[in-house]
């Protein structure tokens, strides 16, 4: 007789579970993101002029942005559930919401109004100059702190976070890639007939993500608000480390809108460390000769555009490629392998970032300390710009190891061992060129953001 | 495995919408670009970085100077900057101590604008001329004059430059409230329809 080992279950430890199921899970995370943010609002919007000097730019581009993808990547959507835009969301909707239900049009093209939105932001960014002018960074946390409000006045649980934040495709994504995932016993919850941790009870609303526990097959929507590890009756929660990626492997559902945003994150991440580079306005100049445009956001536009379509195009081309030996309709199979590039996107959104976070990290000591009036200069790296480079490189290539092993994975799973290389072949051509293009990117030293 | 389906032509319809919302935004803002001026000779296109100055705030300016009868780049041109002065509008006319530069001064209180040749980490245009670090120490219309010299001739030309305060915009802050409040009273008003 065999018995299959059973996954190690965090809330089978019994502090750690008092402490899910405690009053201050998730809120004593929640208050101090709150205050944070209260400082971050105020100072974008009417805080000094100079990023440099300004804490919120500080520490939403050198500390928040850069950390985020490591929040995805170890602790899943953790981060949306301490956000501070979920607690407004929540405390708007307990005093005033009309608890709507979510429109069709809103549940039916959410991701790609995200996907969208976030394409725009980025685009923005680099027009406007957002991450450079904190009155910009004001002006886009204010806007979004809006639309989470209204979201949260007209519908119902939160809305906003599930269907509308930018950042959800994204952090959905990365978290699915992710070593922690929050899971319901099946055979526990057929016998349950209350479904609390959809519904709630009288102690604990229900899912705010929309979610069904029991019916959950990856992280995509959840946050680990621990709503359900406090209202389940019977236990049926648990919290369990696993491989990177490994959701990928096996999964049974494939969204044609999370692979889009996965592909297109490639360019997207691409231009971001092109735009970094030294060498940058030289490039962007002979692009402007080489097209006779004299408008340098204009052909900026047009390298945006051409970074995000050719990924899309490369992996549709890899999909036409890989047609021959499975039969299947090109827009199936690039949904489902979409994902593959999805550890790429992660390790080089890290990698990239890294460098903000080690390289300018102190600004944010510095313009905390400004708050107070004191003044504090020096240098803002944490450790030398090799180091920091070294770092890249052992992220992109785990990176790119880990989108060809999902890859490779993807086909074994759904075509089978003896036809896996072949049918996976094309792609992993189209991520082994990825990955060294990223890696190619690291070589230049990068310029700062403060 | 199970699939979402979705038409495809709802996918190219995003992506379309999209794409002509990127191209329409730079349109825009490509036609609040800069300032342009014929002075003499000259045809000169003025360019500010941020393109909205907040008082002492640094920013940069650039001017693109250009053989108005020929449309040629003028390379090797003297360029000045002279002292900026508030027009009257700020009820401070002639106050012309209120810039700072990052380049030192001549004799008539002007400083020269560096060409984009001898600018090694940027690549400009021919005829681009620039002066990084200038700030005005205070909110209000201000008159920048430039003096340029070169084989063509000498001219001065008068560009407005509208610094603005750097406090919290209270014009956004008010109207994202505004739409808050709107939604917040059809929110009241749902629900009481509700029940």
């Amino acid at each position: 007789m065999s018995t299959k080992k059973q996954p190690i279950n965090f809330l089978n430890y019994p502090l750690l579970k008092r402490f899910f199921k405690s009053f201050f899970y998730p809120r004593i995370f929640q208050w101090i993101t709150v205050l944070v943010f209260g400082v971050i609002m105020v100072e974008t919007l009417a805080g000094p002029t100079n990023v440099g000097e300004n804490f919120g730019s500080a520490a939403t581009w050198v500390l928040w942005w850069p950390l985020i993808p490591f929040f995805f990547f170890l602790l899943g959507r953790f981060w949306c559930g301490i956000c501070p835009f979920a607690w407004v969301s929540d405390l708007t909707q307990k005093l005033f919401g009309a608890n709507l239900k979510v429109p069709k049009f809103i549940r039916k093209n959410g991701l790609w109004i995200i996907d969208i939105t976030f394409i725009f932001i980025t685009w923005s960014d680099h027009i406007w100059g957002i991450v450079e002018s904190p009155r910009g960074t004001g002006t886009l946390l204010l806007l979004i702190l809006a639309g989470v409000m209204v979201s949260a006045l007209l519908f119902e649980r939160r809305t906003w976070c599930r269907y509308l934040c930018f950042l959800g495709s994204l952090s959905g994504n990365y978290s699915r890639a992710g070593m922690l995932e929050l899971r319901a016993d099946k055979e526990t919850c057929k016998t349950c007939n209350t479904r609390d941790c959809y519904k709630g009870n009288d102690k604990t609303p229900g899912c705010p993500m929309f979610e069904f526990p029991m019916a959950m097959d990856n992280n995509a929507n959840c946050n680990l608000c621990g709503n359900c590890i406090k209202s389940c009756p019977h236990d049926s929660i648990r919290l369990t480390p696993r491989k990177p990626t490994s959701e990928f492997w096996s999964m049974s559902r494939a969204h044609f809108e999370e692979s889009f945003l996965a592909i297109v994150i490639v360019g997207i991440v691409f231009v971001q460390n092109i735009t970094m580079l030294d060498f940058y306005p030289n490039f962007l100049k002979w692009v402007e000769l080489t097209l006779g445009i004299a408008n340098q956001d204009i052909v900026f536009t047009i390298l945006f555009i051409f970074a995000m379509t050719t990924p899309v195009l490369l992996l549709f081309a890899a999909t036409a490629f890989s047609k021959r030996s499975t039969g299947e309709t090109i827009r199936n199979a690039f949904a489902r392998f979409g994902y593959a590039v999805i550890p790429l996107d992660l390790a080089s959104h890290m990698a990239h970032n890294l460098f903000h976070l080690l390289a300018e990290g102190k600004a944010t000591y510095y313009t905390f300390m400004g708050l107070f009036g004191v003044h504090v200069e020096g240098p803002t790296s944490f450790i030398a710009d090799p180091t920091i480079q070294i770092m890249q490189y052992f992220l992109v290539i785990a990176g790119t190891l880990g989108s060809l092993y999902t890859a490779y994975r993807i086909a074994k799973n759904n075509y089978g061992v003896s036809k896996a290389l072949s049918v996976a072949m094309p792609y992993l051509a189209v991520i082994l060129l990825f990955g060294i293009l990223n890696y190619l990117t690291f070589t230049v030293r990068m310029t700062m953001r403060m | 495995m199970n699939f979402t389906r979705k038409p495809m032509k709802k996918i190219l319809l995003s992506l379309s919408l999209l794409l002509l919302t990127l191209v329409f935004a730079t349109n825009t803002l490509a036609a609040t670009g800069g300032l342009e001026q014929d002075a003499g000779p000259y045809h000169v296109t003025m360019q500010t970085t941020p393109e909205n100055l907040m008082a002492n705030q640094a920013g940069t300016m650039t001017m693109i100077i250009k053989n108005k009868a020929t449309g040629q780049p003028v390379t090797g041109a003297k360029v000045m900057m002279m002292p900026s002065t508030m027009g009257s509008s700020a009820g401070n006319s002639g106050n012309m101590a209120g810039m700072d530069m990052s380049s030192g001064m001549d004799k008539q209180g002007g400083s020269p604008m560096q060409e984009q040749a001898s600018m090694s980490s940027m690549a400009m245009a021919p005829g681009t001329y620039m002066m990084e670090g200038m700030s005005f120490n205070q909110p209000g219309q201000w008159n920048q004059a430039i003096t340029i010299s070169s084989s063509l001739g000498n001219s001065t030309v008068n560009f407005p430059i509208t610094v603005g305060k750097p406090g919290p915009n209270y014009v956004l802050i008010g109207s994202v409230a505004g739409a808050v409040v709107i939604a917040g009273i059809l929110a009241a008003f749902l629900k009481k329809k509700k029940r």
